[in-house]
């Protein structure tokens, strides 16, 4: 069931740290920091103001109302209107600066962030959903948003006022005051037990969203195999687990959260029993004066009222948190090393070896065992084997898309591991069977660098693969739109979008994935020309299912179960009646 | 719920009541709650008041205790009801935006093929979580805030008019400003707000086709114009949030203002009426500590307003998915019993929905239960589209498509569907186990047994063995951790599970071996005799043994018949077939 599946194998177990999160968002703020302390002294200012009113509103009341004088009334009143209209201007600078802060710093994290998943290695992506990970980019990063907004700056200027006020009682008569603040730490108790559980309900709430994602995200791309099969009951099932499983999470979080304002409203009560009966004794004990009385009813009302604040708050800080924590800990994930670190690979001199090369991706399988090839500058070289004997992974481990350790790979005698991962990625081009197509134009798709179109470098590319009978079928040409993985291109296209992608990169080596698909005669041709020409300037290796393609290449490596079997042309091979002479009889004879 | 509202343009408030009719019940509580709430707040300031007036007129310090057990024991209740108020509020927010996201994905699921090929996979997601989101703040902490402010806005000017209504007409006149203020700003929220949603679907598309195509963008080393382009629609994205605050920001403190006006007026008339002897200094404090308290109900319409302005942007996102036609909506038809299930097709043409040439033009033919139609032509020649078309992933244009006599226009799209089992060239696997996605369409999805039977009939055998966990071997995205031919396989095994009476085949033999491929359709055939199977390939090989072969050139049949009198004809179907024989005897003579 959806328990053990793919999408619910992390996430839940990652540290409570809140000071460390803290620690993690500082940098950003600091970038910001101008106008980050702006805000807070506009936060300060309008507290000050504010607390001021009243003062104004007192004065008028004793001055004017009791004095019996218009003058002092209208003098009063207008202080109190002027400190209105400043507070008004204060609150819409500060409301506009917190809220244009706050974007400026999340768009640097968002933007680290992709940064950050740009440089993790493929294994990281070939075990996590595509769709949690935008989750995180988007959904996450925009709850982290209210963290700058709405708690940190406004929190803390609650608990500014806080301690004035808990200060002002003690300085104005120390045992009330301390009787007043007695209840305070079960107030600290409350909230403590219930932001553990809170953070908890949040936590898991963020985990099965994401997992939500992942599971919409496959489904939208796998909508026409859902039709066909007609199984849309059955995955609306799946969905309304997770659907389920989300709502219950959300409606834990509800149930923490509605425990917290009732808490407050009951310790609220207790402070006000004590204050009153204690200070009533007081009182009538002669001990204090009746207005004193007063001023701590007044005083513990408005004790209550940032305390209040606060405890809504803190729903809106604990989901920032969990955010925080998964996008912090998607920060953690270790990146590649620097891709641009090591020797440049720029030009391919004479050979490339593979030396007591073995790899495997889990330690108990071994993929690729003890290979010892040497292919020299300008071999056209023929890869051919059973599925899962290891093609693929020598191409991979070329990109320098995983680690290896066992044996070397020397370009020129030099271990691989010494170029910049970035120049052998551009020195060696690697086409895919699969051909991974983006949203954009024809162009866009070719030139996958921004910016980087060049009419005359496209030209001599159709000229050189022969496309242009390809390219007159789409509507607009090259400006062609083209949806969401190629909807409406067909495997022909595709792969020659593919051809050309590898010759704007222009690279040293090249890797083929043959494409398994069979296309009608006609692009066949062009493709097959497209092969021809694309490696015969270079050095290649090629993974192939064409008969024709083995034919035209200088060597053929037979690799069978990760292991260099036989090696030859293909007359050779042939004669030598081994596992080629098998293989060739299985798939190209009838 | 039913989801009945994709009928034209549902209104958004009509479709929000639908939404929590479910929970009127709940709500009714909540509300119940809410007053229960409201109305023990009138009571502390008359206990405080009560035991300040009994400690000024002596020594009462037993009423004292009475007076705080009394102010406890109605925080306890009061805090009760505030617990389910929430408890009923947010809650029922929760389980509407269930139901609203599980409506969106049943009528996702009802789509036709062409919306997904259109819309980013990364816009869905996001109307289905921050959209949603957005949605669940209004329905549940801003129906709160809106009931609890109404409530204070709806009893406390009436308490001022019965203290002294000159002074309450004077003091609340610069109220009137409030309805001028939001029916100013609320549209630009509105639409600020709806830039916004859009703007974060443009981030969420731009890292979902990210991450999915990582590999080649690391292929290529082009992460930094990747970067480049996330940065500009990330700016974007900010300076509409920005567009968004600078209304944002200066709305609440104008209400506030409002009310500060309010204020000033009462101090100066209201003082100058202290002062004149009209009224009471009680008075004056009282509609002083009365507007006070209306400021939070004016804080509240700014939120409220806020978060409303922001839900119903998102909602109306929402519902661009919910009015987009489904593709059976007009295909829920009673079940047929077919006598037999012959294929007929009748001057078949097809557009493509935003394409002027036909794809298909007048395709006639007839196909006997349990025969194999072969399906062979140049690229873009219709060959998809006409499977497309049997299964109803599109309306024909013209022309009729019949099984057993019924044209397949008139039948329930569901039963039309649950005739086929289809191979595409492009294989989807789910991240689920190779059972679960060999037993696809199967109701019973654990039987291993049987699963092993139909992967060891698609020639997967052998490369189970190589999987450590065998058929529980948990595939990755789109089956990551397969390689090309595996994952074809995988696919066949499913198609064969559906055991269904049509099979169709898109080109999707190309990584088996002929021999393979042979036995394969050897095997199928034995399945069951009654088998329909349409096959398409280039491979004319793979077709030679059909019953009837159909050669399609730009949409219409050129040439059919069965192989040997497709030969005879000496036209397309010959000549490539000749031309693929001589390729294969050259490279055979080469060797």
């Amino acid at each position: 069931m959806s328990d053990d599946s793919y999408f619910s194998s992390d996430d839940l177990k990652a540290p409570h740290w809140d000071s460390g999160l803290v620690r993690r968002i500082m940098p950003y703020l600091k970038r910001w920091r101008g106008l980050f302390s702006v805000s807070v002294f506009l936060v300060f200012a309008g507290t000050a103001v504010q607390v001021s009113l009243p003062l104004w509103l007192g004065k008028a009341v004793d001055h004017g109302l009791k004095g019996k004088s218009n003058e002092s009334l209208i003098w009063f009143v207008s202080l109190y209107g002027i400190g209105k209209l400043l507070f008004f201007i204060i609150s819409t600078a500060r409301n506009w600066l917190l809220q244009y802060t706050g974007q400026k710093v999340l768009h640097d994290l968002r933007n680290d962030l992709f940064t950050h998943l740009q440089r993790l290695p493929i294994s990281f992506f070939d075990r996590t959903p595509t769709g949690r990970l935008v989750t995180r980019i988007t959904n996450d990063v925009a709850t982290l948003a209210e963290l700058f907004s709405a708690a940190l700056i406004s929190v803390s200027g609650e608990v500014l006022i806080l301690f004035a006020i808990g200060i002002t009682m003690m300085t104005l008569h120390f045992k009330l005051g301390i009787a007043a603040l007695l209840t305070s730490p079960l107030l600290f108790a409350v909230a403590w037990f219930l932001k553990i559980r809170i953070r908890d309900a949040f936590r898991n709430a963020r985990a099965k969203l994401a997992m939500l994602n992942a599971i919409l995200a496959e489904n939208i791309s796998g909508m026409s195999v859902i039709h066909i099969y007609n199984q849309e009951k059955s995955r609306e099932g799946k969905f309304d687990e997770m659907n389920t499983d989300l709502q219950n999470a959300e409606l834990d979080s509800v149930f923490y959260n509605s425990f917290f304002i009732p808490a407050v409203t009951v310790v609220y009560a207790i402070t006000m029993a004590v204050v009153l009966i204690y200070g009533g004794t007081l009182v009538s004990e002669k001990a204090i004066s009746i207005g004193l009385l007063v001023s701590f009813i007044a005083y513990v009302q408005a004790f209550f009222e940032p305390v209040k604040q606060i405890s809504e708050k803190i729903t809106v800080f604990q989901s920032s948190m969990a955010s925080a924590e998964r996008v912090f800990a998607l920060m953690d994930e270790a990146e590649e090393p620097d891709i641009d670190a090591g020797q440049a690979f720029d030009n391919f001199k004479s050979t490339l070896e593979f030396r007591d090369f073995s790899f495997s991706y889990n330690p108990d399988k071994p993929v690729i065992k003890n290979l010892n090839i040497t292919i020299s500058k300008g071999e056209r070289v023929a890869i051919v084997g059973h599925t899962g004997a290891g093609k693929t992974t020598i191409a991979s481990i070329l990109k320098r898309f995983y680690e290896f350790s066992e044996g070397k790979i020397l370009i020129d005698g030099v271990d691989l591991r010494k170029f910049s991962r970035a120049s052998v990625r551009r020195g060696i081009s690697l086409i895919q069977q699969d051909v991974t197509i983006f949203s954009g134009t024809m162009r866009d798709n070719i030139f996958l660098e921004e910016g980087t179109f060049d009419a005359e470098k496209m030209n001599a590319i159709i000229g050189e693969l022969q496309m242009q009978s390809l390219l007159d079928k789409l509507p607009r040409g090259l400006d062609t739109e083209i949806y969401e993985r190629g909807a409406n291109l067909s495997a022909g296209q595709r792969q020659l979008i593919a051809f050309c992608r590898a010759m704007v990169a222009n690279p040293e080596i090249l890797i083929l994935d043959e494409a398994t698909s069979s296309v009608d005669s006609e692009t066949e041709a062009i493709i097959q020309q497209a092969v021809l020409r694309l490696t015969s300037q270079r050095t290649s290796l090629i993974i192939a299912h064409r008969l024709s393609t083995i034919k035209n290449c200088d060597r053929i490596l037979v690799l069978h179960h990760g292991q260099l079997v036989e090696q030859g042309t293909h007359q050779q091979l042939l004669a030598a009646n081994g596992h080629y002479h098998k293989l060739y009889q299985l798939q190209f004879s009838q | 719920m039913q989801p009945e509202s994709h009928n034209s343009n549902p209104d958004k408030h009509w479709f929000t009541l639908q939404l929590l009719k479910p929970y009127r019940k709940q709500l009714f509580f909540g509300f119940l709650s809410l007053l229960i709430v409201d109305v023990l707040d009138v009571l502390p300031p008359i206990i405080i008041k009560t035991a300040v007036d009994s400690v000024e007129n002596g020594p009462g310090t037993k009423r004292l205790y009475y007076c705080g057990l009394i102010l406890v024991s109605a925080a306890v209740i009061q805090s009760f009801f505030r617990f389910l108020w929430r408890r009923y509020f947010l809650g029922t927010s929760h389980k509407a935006v269930y139901d609203l996201r599980k409506m969106l994905f049943s009528h996702l699921l009802k789509l036709p093929f062409h919306y997904f090929s259109r819309t980013r996979t990364g816009d869905i997601m996001s109307k289905l979580t921050n959209d949603l989101q957005e949605i669940r703040f209004m329905l549940g902490i801003g129906l709160l805030i809106m009931l609890d402010a109404s409530f204070y806005l709806l009893t406390i000017p009436f308490i001022m008019l019965y203290m002294s209504s000159r002074l309450t007409l004077i003091t609340l006149v610069s109220l009137v400003f409030i309805p001028i203020l939001v029916f100013s700003v609320s549209r630009a929220i509105h639409n600020r707000s709806k830039d916004v949603q859009a703007r974060l679907s443009d981030l969420s598309s731009q890292s979902e086709e990210n991450i999915s195509g990582i590999r080649i963008i690391k292929g290529f080393r082009c992460e930094e114009s990747e970067l480049k382009k996330f940065n500009r629609v990330g700016l974007e994205f900010v300076r509409d949030k920005i567009r968004l605050a600078n209304v944002d920001s200066i709305f609440h403190p104008a209400l506030d203002l409002v009310i500060a006006a309010s204020m000033v007026i009462l101090m100066l008339f209201g003082g100058k009426m202290v002062i004149a002897g009209e009224i009471t200094l009680g008075v004056f404090i009282a509609f002083q500590a009365y507007l006070l308290k209306l400021s939070w109900p004016m804080m509240a319409i700014g939120w409220v307003i806020n978060l409303y302005q922001r839900a119903m942007a998102s909602l109306e996102r929402c519902l661009q998915i919910l009015i987009e036609p489904p593709a059976d909506e007009h295909k829920r038809k009673p079940p047929v019993n077919f006598e037999n299930l012959g294929l007929e097709v009748e001057n078949l043409c097809f557009c493509y929905p935003d394409n002027e040439k036909p794809a298909l033009k007048n395709v006639s033919f007839s196909l006997p239960q349990g025969k194999t139609l072969g399906i062979t032509g140049p690229a873009g020649c219709g060959k998809t589209t006409l499977l497309r078309l049997l299964v109803n992933l599109f309306d024909v244009s013209s022309g009729s498509i019949k099984i057993g006599g019924h044209d397949i226009a008139e039948l329930d799209q569901q039963q039309l569907r649950s005739l086929f089992s289809m191979v595409s060239q492009e294989t989807f696997l789910f991240s689920e186990t190779i059972r679960e996605n060999i037993l696809f369409a199967r109701e019973n999805k654990i039987d291993a047994d049987l699963a092993e039977s139909y992967a060891r009939k698609a020639g997967l055998e052998p490369d189970l063995k190589e999987f450590p966990e065998k058929l529980e071997t948990m595939l990755g995205e789109r089956g990551v951790n397969l390689s090309g031919g595996q994952k074809q396989r995988v696919s066949l095994a499913r198609a064969m599970a559906a055991d269904r009476p049509f099979l169709l085949l898109d080109d999707c033999t190309s990584a088996v071996d002929t021999e393979t491929e042979k036995e394969i359709l050897y095997g199928l055939k034995e399945a069951g005799k009654q088998r329909t199977c349409i096959i398409v390939s280039h491979r004319m090989v793979s077709l030679q043994n059909a019953d009837q072969i159909i050669y399609l050139v730009d949409g219409q049949i050129a040439e059919s018949g069965t192989h040997r009198q497709l030969l005879e004809l000496k036209g397309h179907y010959a000549k490539t077939w000749e031309r693929q024989r001589l390729k294969e005897e050259l490279e055979r003579g080469l060797s």
